[in-house]
């Protein structure tokens, strides 16, 4: 009996630390952050500021592993891929040892925190735009043959303001049809089907500030007449990095659609509005303007065509000019027959 | 009667005359041409939003053409032919001109809320550049750009028909420790099993069993996320294949179905019949698996690959990836194992 009493509280005691243990390694693998930051910096001068991080589990501490790296642009979108190897060289445009924050952090559950940030350039640090990113990976457990973590990443944008080298060169504009997903799609100047909804533009960045180029597109018919203006050629203020040839698309009208939920209530979202345009010919002029303040602003022109010819049309236009040419036809061999009857 | 060659003759004419009658409205192109000034720049003193500053105009005069006046007009698009939109919250009402330089003479002639007018006595212009700062502006409400068109005219009352043209661009930004109303957020969370929302995430390691080589082990893991950021965001995976010491199992490098008896280890994040594995995506956003993880029953790895992404402001989508493993009868064994990070960042 008193084995048994002995064997019974070592079991105990061992289902105790085994629970402990499974219970103190629980973490939580949910976090809210601020997805992005500004700042514009002076050479040699430092900003202190503050970054939102919170713990989104209700019952589990969330303990972050902090670093700062590097990143670049994937493709032409405005996807990062964050350099992740700890002995990647930094990238030309690296704001790695601008930033300062804290290497560990530690939010108990449901709460949030105001993460300390610090901004610090080098007195002789040219103009120019800098960034890099500050990920924060969620610790977890592991144990198993597939360990998952949550990891995100504030992108932290530094301008040091000064003359900068400011180029961008346009590599393409026009009428644009986007894909079935959405993802790519391709410049196009003959539309059959349906008119274009989107314009888009190509810009390569070959200076060293982080481009947010603005301005307008104006369509215009083949009479001359303003059908479209979008007065927000990138309403999403997206960037050309450092070296990047970027996509900006735009939709020429927008609107609203339902856009069914697999739980709650339908949900509306933002999509390009099909084009009631007539068929012919139309051309679009594109006006952009970029330049740091301060500095120099630069101009981007260009006007280019395109076509709006459905089926319908072609086939309308076929049938209007067999019927010109059969008028024709039968004006000249009426005319012929007269000539001849009066000889 | 007539042969196909002389009816050919006669009916070309017709069709040449009616496709040029057609077509040749439809090949005028109009003419587009604009003078601008060079050089010219814009320098905002604070370009903290809603901040009462200077605004610094400079531009080169291109022409030597009478100038008796000036306008800077503030709007969301540079277009002078455009009508002009003032940006929400600017106010050049009480803009004061401090200093000139270059072309001069020129005083305050009348300010509204998105337009201020200097003027002279007209005389002509020289090829130089001017530079005009005004105080006492209140910048744009909001974080972007805006644009400033200038005009001179021969007038000294900021009428009549433009003699030299140009349009500059600045932006505002958010000041540093100043919190938006409602301050950006990305939300993101990956558990083995995320039941409703992130605070129900839970489990943080996927077990796969033993790995045969007559048939797929399976597993799956489920993420969140969310937005209210209008630039929104992407998700990558990141990490190795199942690895155990040297031995790998090979990833999928490109969409492939399941194959038992072939090394493959591979996700998507679809719901799956071959094998039955996954979810479809759910949730009331509008964030989606990319297109090389959202075809059902063909799988792939890439470290760092992009498997969700929304180019937009997103309430929660719950994204479940489906893991497959296949092994060879050679398999070496060993406790193949691997740990992937998938990382929410937002789209610049």
């Amino acid at each position: 009996m008193k084995r048994f009493s002995t064997l019974f509280a070592g079991l105990t005691i061992l289902a105790v630390v085994v629970s402990t243990y499974g219970h103190v390694f629980a973490q939580s693998n949910g976090l809210g952050i601020t997805p992005r930051k500004d700042y514009s910096v002076k050479a040699g001068e430092s900003v202190k500021d503050t970054v939102y991080v919170s713990n989104l589990s209700k019952d589990q501490p969330l303990n972050l592993s902090i670093r700062i790296v590097d990143f670049k642009a994937q493709d032409e979108s405005g996807s990062p891929t964050l350099e992740r190897d700890k002995n990647a060289p930094p990238t030309p445009w690296s704001a790695k040892n601008f930033i300062s924050v804290p290497e560990k952090l530690t939010i108990e559950p449901g709460k949030s925190v105001q993460m300390p940030i610090s901004v610090s350039t080098p007195v002789n640090q040219g103009a120019g735009s800098y960034y890099s990113a500050i990920e924060y990976e969620a610790q977890t457990d592991g144990g198993g043959r597939v360990s998952v973590a949550a990891s995100s990443a504030t992108l932290i944008f530094i301008k040091v303001p000064g003359e900068a080298k400011e180029l961008l060169k346009l590599q393409q504009f026009g009428a644009y049809q986007s894909d079935e997903k959405g993802e790519n799609g391709s410049f196009k100047s003959l539309f059959f089907a349906s008119a274009p909804k989107e314009m888009a533009f190509r810009l390569t960045n070959e200076g060293n500030i982080a481009e947010q180029p603005n301005g307008s597109i104006v369509i215009k018919n083949i009479f001359g007449k303003q059908v479209r203006v979008i007065d927000q050629a990138n309403p999403k203020k997206n960037l050309a990095l450092l070296g990047q040839t970027r996509r900006f698309q735009v939709c020429m009208e927008t609107e609203k659609k339902e856009v069914k939920a697999e739980i709650g209530d339908p949900v509306q979202v933002d999509v390009c509005k099909p084009q009631k345009f007539l068929p012919g010919r139309y051309t679009a002029q594109l006006t952009l303007l970029y330049g740091e303040n301060g500095n120099n602003t630069r101009d981007i022109n260009q006007t280019v065509v395109f076509w709006y010819l459905p089926a319908w049309f072609i086939v309308t236009f076929i049938v209007l000019l067999l019927a010109i040419a059969g008028g024709g036809y039968w004006t000249y061999r009426k005319l012929t027959r007269r000539s001849r009857r009066r000889r | 009667m007539l042969t196909k060659r002389s009816m050919i003759s006669r009916i070309l004419p017709s069709l040449v005359l009616g496709a040029m009658l057609v077509f040749t409205p439809l090949l005028v192109v109009p003419k587009v041409s604009a003078l601008q000034f060079q050089n010219r720049s814009m320098r905002v003193g604070s370009t903290t939003v809603s901040a009462n500053t200077s605004h610094e105009f400079s531009f080169e005069y291109p022409s030597t053409n009478i100038v008796g006046s000036i306008s800077f007009e503030y709007c969301m698009d540079p277009l002078p032919t455009q009508s002009c939109v003032t940006p929400v919250g600017l106010n050049a009402a009480a803009a004061v001109l401090q200093s000139q330089a270059g072309e001069t003479g020129f005083s305050s002639f009348s300010a509204s809320a998105n337009k201020i007018v200097i003027a002279r006595t007209p005389s002509s212009a020289s090829l130089v550049q001017g530079t005009y700062i005004f105080s006492g502006i209140t910048n744009p409400s909001f974080v972007g750009s805006f644009f400033v068109r200038i005009s001179t005219y021969a007038s000294n009352n900021g009428t009549g028909s433009i003699t030299d043209a140009g349009s500059v661009v600045s932006s505002t930004a958010q000041g540093i420790g100043i919190s938006t109303e409602v301050p950006p957020i990305l939300i993101f969370c990956v558990a083995v099993t995320i039941p409703a929302q992130c605070d129900s995430a839970s489990g943080n390691f996927l077990n796969l069993g033993e790995l045969k080589s007559s048939q797929t082990a399976t597993a799956t893991s489920q993420m969140m996320g969310g937005t209210n950021a209008d630039f929104g965001y992407v998700i990558s995976a990141n990490g190795t294949t199942m690895t155990s010491g040297n031995n790998t199992i090979n990833a999928l490098s490109s969409q492939t179905p399941s194959q038992i008896g072939q090394p493959q280890f591979g996700i998507n994040l679809r719901a799956n019949t071959t094998p039955s594995v996954g979810s479809n995506p759910s949730g009331v956003g509008v964030a989606a698996p990319t297109s090389a993880y959202n075809t059902p029953n063909q799988f792939k790895f890439v470290n760092g690959d992009v498997v969700a992404s929304t180019p937009d402001v997103t309430d929660y989508v719950k994204l479940t990836v489906s893991y497959i493993v296949n092994i060879p009868q050679g398999q070496p064994p060993g406790y193949y194992a691997t740990t992937l990070t998938y990382i929410c960042a937002a789209t610049f």
